[in-house]
């Protein structure tokens, strides 16, 4: 780890098997102690962008940069990194103690510091008292903090992670989520963490890299692919969000929407005009929901369910056209009973408004 | 109380029906090593203990050429043939893609020809193409077409369920391609190397009809007891037969051993 420069360069990065493309000239620059996701449907190409990065697999085209320094040749067993894969893939016949050392005596660390380090990662992660036991004689979570010491055990460039939280069921995966953030932090490398899920994407990550059919879709601040998103395909993957389809009304002002009897004010600021058919986002929590009797405009609804999540609440509503819409609120006293007729209606700031087709 | 009684009867038919497959298994076995100890080896009971034929053996060097000589053979034949299905098991398994089957059933298709056919066809085609005689590298080479499959077949139940993402586990970790193998594969999968070596070093330590049209002025264990046969049966003869038993008997010991090892260990 040298002081300054150390980032990771994907540099139009491509990689084809035969006439499929698996990734398409992508480009992404990681700086030092940043935490990215790279975030993807399944097929995306997101694991085979992890792969090049750790040389697992070669590209057909572009070049990757390690510090500085041209890899894309290097042999994946002397770029220095640490791996985290999702099926963990730790040696059963070894013991943990011998799991977690063997980085070490690959890289032929002398033996006084193997022990040390062992000690040490054993000690953030909580597996002093297992040192000696078999993977197999593990917890599904206690075999995920042996992997996640596997890789960070030998002061790694970067730490890849391969979906590692999948195999894990959702209340340690939560509790994970805290702690690999808080050892990016603590460590100060780069993790960059392949995931199909946007919340995992979204509650650890510093950046997103939003990748589908092999293309990087979008990348930035995750608090900006969340709000502001790119692309309909960025605006439907990250976040829940139900889509309608409109059009832009003849003043250029409105859009008015195809299948419900119900517009809105076009945002100021957008580059749509009259009659653009549009396709419109809308975040499940940025819904309004109104009681009918109160009057006002919207999308006429019932109420079909209502499902309770802590600080929650999920409608589950029908539209008078047979459209199923889940707005989410914050749980109130006077929520809305089942069978409650409503009228579903958003802020124009609110929603994400993309020209159909693209 | 009449279930305990049905439950007992079962439970003593099994056990009896049990002791009587291993007698039938063992026997012919259990006899040679009676008849080796015996200075009546053509009817042994009662038992003795004598080891003049031991002793007989360790003068006999016609049986201990062919001793020798089998040893190697077997052994040849068991590192040629482990290490060859070694890699047409990984061929099929990693790079077979969607003809795996069919290769797979083309390697282990040849278990299924019958091994006199095997030696005399390997003697022609041998002599035939490559004007060579039988001896023993022809030998080893027949033998080894011939385990080859089953090796095959062993190492692909063991490797089948083996998860090649393992090795990269071990690449990333700062492993070269080799050591990842010494290190992880071979620890991991050893059970099914350790049985093909043991299959086909008995399979071609016993096998008369390869190693018989081959051999030719070359003394196996075999052929050698296959000669005895038509020209008198020597009681030196039970003696070797009852070592080598005595030899496939400690490297099975050993192979249970080892699963046994494992097993604690996972």
């Amino acid at each position: 780890m040298s002081q300054s420069g150390s980032y990771i360069r994907i540099d139009n990065v491509s990689r084809r098997y035969g006439s499929f493309k698996a990734l398409d000239d992508v480009s992404l620059d990681i700086a030092k102690e940043e935490f990215i996701a790279i975030l993807g449907p399944s097929g995306s190409g997101k694991s085979t962008l992890l792969r090049l990065i750790a040389g697992l697999d070669r590209p057909t085209e572009g070049r990757v940069h390690f510090e500085g320094k041209d890899v894309t040749e290097l042999a994946p067993h002397k770029r220095g990194i640490g791996m985290v894969f999702q099926e963990f893939l730790l040696f059963p016949h070894r013991t943990v103690r011998e799991n977690l050392a063997f980085p070490l005596r690959m890289r032929k660390e002398p033996k006084a510091d193997v022990e040390e380090r062992v000690e040490w990662v054993a000690g953030i992660l909580s597996l002093s008292t297992m040192l000696d036991r078999y993977p197999s004689q593990l917890s599904g979570g206690q075999q995920q903090r042996v992997a996640l010491g596997r890789g960070l055990v030998a002061r790694p460039t970067l730490l890849l992670l391969d979906e590692p939280l999948a195999n894990l069921d959702r209340e340690l995966r939560q509790e994970m989520e805290i702690e690999i953030r808080r050892y990016q932090k603590q460590l100060g490398i780069p993790f960059i963490y392949v995931t199909h899920n946007q919340e995992e994407a979204l509650s650890m990550s510093d950046r997103i890299a939003v990748i589908n059919n092999g293309r990087l879709e979008a990348l930035g601040e995750r608090q900006a692919i969340y709000d502001y998103p790119e692309t309909p395909f960025v605006a439907r993957f990250v976040g829940k969000s139900s889509r309608f389809q409109g059009t832009v009304g003849p003043d250029g002002k409105v859009v008015r929407l195809a299948r419900h009897n119900h517009e809105f004010a076009l945002p100021t600021g957008s580059h749509l005009i009259a009659g653009d058919a549009v396709d419109i986002f809308v975040k499940n929590e940025r819904f309004d929901i109104a009681r009918k009797q109160d009057g006002g405009s919207g999308i006429p609804s019932t109420v079909v369910d209502v499902v309770l999540r802590g600080p929650f609440v999920e409608y589950v509503l029908e539209t008078d056209r047979g459209d199923t819409v889940i707005a989410v609120k914050p749980k109130r006293n006077d929520a809305i009973p089942i069978q409650e007729r409503v009228l579903l209606s958003w802020k124009p700031d609110d929603c994400h408004l993309f020209k159909a087709g693209t | 109380m009449n279930l305990h009684f049905t439950d007992a009867v079962i439970k003593w038919t099994l056990a009896t029906f049990l002791v009587i497959v291993f007698a039938f298994l063992y026997m012919p076995i259990v006899h040679i090593l009676f008849a080796s100890l015996s200075t009546r080896p053509n009817f042994p009971y009662p038992l003795e203990f004598n080891l003049s034929s031991y002793v007989r053996l360790s003068t006999n060097t016609v049986y201990q050429s062919a001793f020798l000589n089998s040893l190697i053979l077997a052994s040849c034949t068991a590192v040629l043939s482990t290490a060859m299905g070694f890699l047409a098991t990984v061929g099929v398994l990693r790079f077979g893609g969607k003809r795996a089957l069919v290769y797979a059933i083309f390697f282990a298709a040849p278990l299924f020809v019958s091994e006199i056919l095997l030696g005399i066809s390997s003697m022609a085609l041998y002599y035939l193409v490559f004007k060579l005689q039988g001896n023993m590298l022809t030998a080893i080479i027949a033998n080894t077409v011939h385990c080859f499959s089953f090796c095959f077949l062993i190492m692909a139940a063991m490797l089948y369920k083996y998860d090649w993402r393992m090795n990269e586990a071990a690449i990333v970790c700062g492993a070269s391609p080799l050591r990842s193998f010494v290190e992880v594969m071979l620890p991991i999968t050893w059970p099914g190397i350790m049985g093909s070596l043991i299959t086909a070093f008995v399979l071609s330590l016993n096998g008369l009809d390869i190693s018989f049209y081959l051999l030719g002025a070359t003394p196996t264990m075999p052929s050698v007891a296959w000669g005895a046969l038509r020209y008198g049966v020597k009681p030196e003869l039970y003696a070797l037969l009852t070592l080598i038993n005595l030899i496939v008997f400690v490297l099975i010991m050993g192979l249970l051993a080892a699963i046994r090892l494992k097993k604690k260990e996972a």
